[in-house]
């Protein structure tokens, strides 16, 4: 297994969060080599959620962004694919504090805006890559953004 | 990132690869829940769309297979489709074909690639469909022998998931 080369500088916007902190958890988990546990990784980026300022939700978001921005630059056959999916994993099956439901299990649901700027608004499949180059798109022509926003609202409100 | 029509660099096109690979795995470990909450289905459709059905940009209009084998473009996306049949081609055949043999309805959908007539979004057509074209890809003149390969280990695997 080789040693990932892997950067935080190259992440397209800042973002409002401990971005050096998720950063320095994930890049070091995502190493195949003394690489602290699936758990451990989890615990600490649990942890460091709990000291953001910010929601939550806002710190869940940014997580995923940077997971995201770290699976680009681990090959698409490297072991560490698995161990990034396996901490996502982990995250959303976190126990609760309390009786209710730990936040953490709607880690996808935060999660999926993410994913559709990347496919939607962004960064599309190779031909459009060559004709867009990440200028900005008419969000008309992705009705999935609408559509993600749609569901996200219902989230919110309990539907 | 440069002009508009600049071509992709490698560090772009090996990221969109790496990318969908993380995708499709998290969907074959999450699987197939009711609300899985982020649509795998749609990310993995228009995957094997761009590969294989001459996928229409934005624009509007599908670019020449020629041009495609010519930029890389072909070999990108072939990759990134092979990479989701690899990783969650069972739960996108299930989604293709569903419980009742019908297919499960997408609710995200967009214009069909130009090679492509049938229904949108996963289902049977769409699956038989791919299918094929992998197995024509994968001894199609002017394809690159390792997309050639991948085509054929895709339809392969699709063959056997069936």
């Amino acid at each position: 297994m080789s040693v990932l080369s892997l950067r935080l500088d190259t992440l397209p916007r800042d973002i409002d969060v401990d971005d050096e902190g998720l950063f320095s958890i994930l890049s070091n988990f995502l190493q195949p080599t003394s690489a602290p546990s699936t758990s451990e990784a989890a615990r600490a980026v649990i942890k460091l959620g709990l000291e953001s300022e910010g929601q939550l939700s806002y710190f869940m978001s940014a997580f995923f962004e940077i997971a995201m921005h770290l699976a680009r630059q681990t090959p698409h056959n490297h072991p560490s694919q698995d161990r990034l999916v396996d901490l996502i994993q982990a995250l959303r099956s976190t126990p609760a504090s309390d009786d209710g439901q730990s936040p953490w299990s709607s880690l996808l649901l935060h999660g999926s805006g993410e994913i559709s700027e990347i496919y939607g608004g962004k960064t599309l499949f190779l031909d459009t890559l060559v004709n867009s180059k990440l200028k900005a798109v008419p969000r008309a022509h992705f009705p999935i953004r609408k559509h993600i926003c749609a569901r996200q609202r219902c989230h919110a409100d309990g539907r | 990132m440069q002009g508009r029509d600049a071509t992709p660099t490698a560090d772009e096109i090996t990221g969109w690869l790496n990318l969908n690979s993380f995708l499709s795995r998290l969907w074959k470990s999450v699987g197939s829940v009711p609300d899985p909450e982020i649509q795998f289905e749609f990310y993995a459709c228009v995957a094997l769309r761009s590969a294989l059905e001459g996928y229409s940009s934005f624009r509007g209009s599908a670019r020449r297979e020629e041009d495609r084998k010519a930029d890389g473009a072909l070999d990108c996306d072939v990759a990134v489709a092979a990479e989701w049949i690899d990783q969650a081609g069972p739960l996108i055949y299930a989604a293709s074909f569903g419980q009742d043999g019908n297919g499960r309805e997408s609710e995200l959908v967009t214009a069909p690639g130009a090679l492509y007539h049938g229904p949108e979004g996963l289902c049977g057509e769409h699956w038989e469909f791919w299918k094929k074209r992998f197995g024509e890809l994968s001894t199609q003149d002017g394809v690159s022998e390792k997309s050639k390969s991948l085509a054929l280990k895709a339809k392969l695997a699709m063959e056997s998931i069936e």
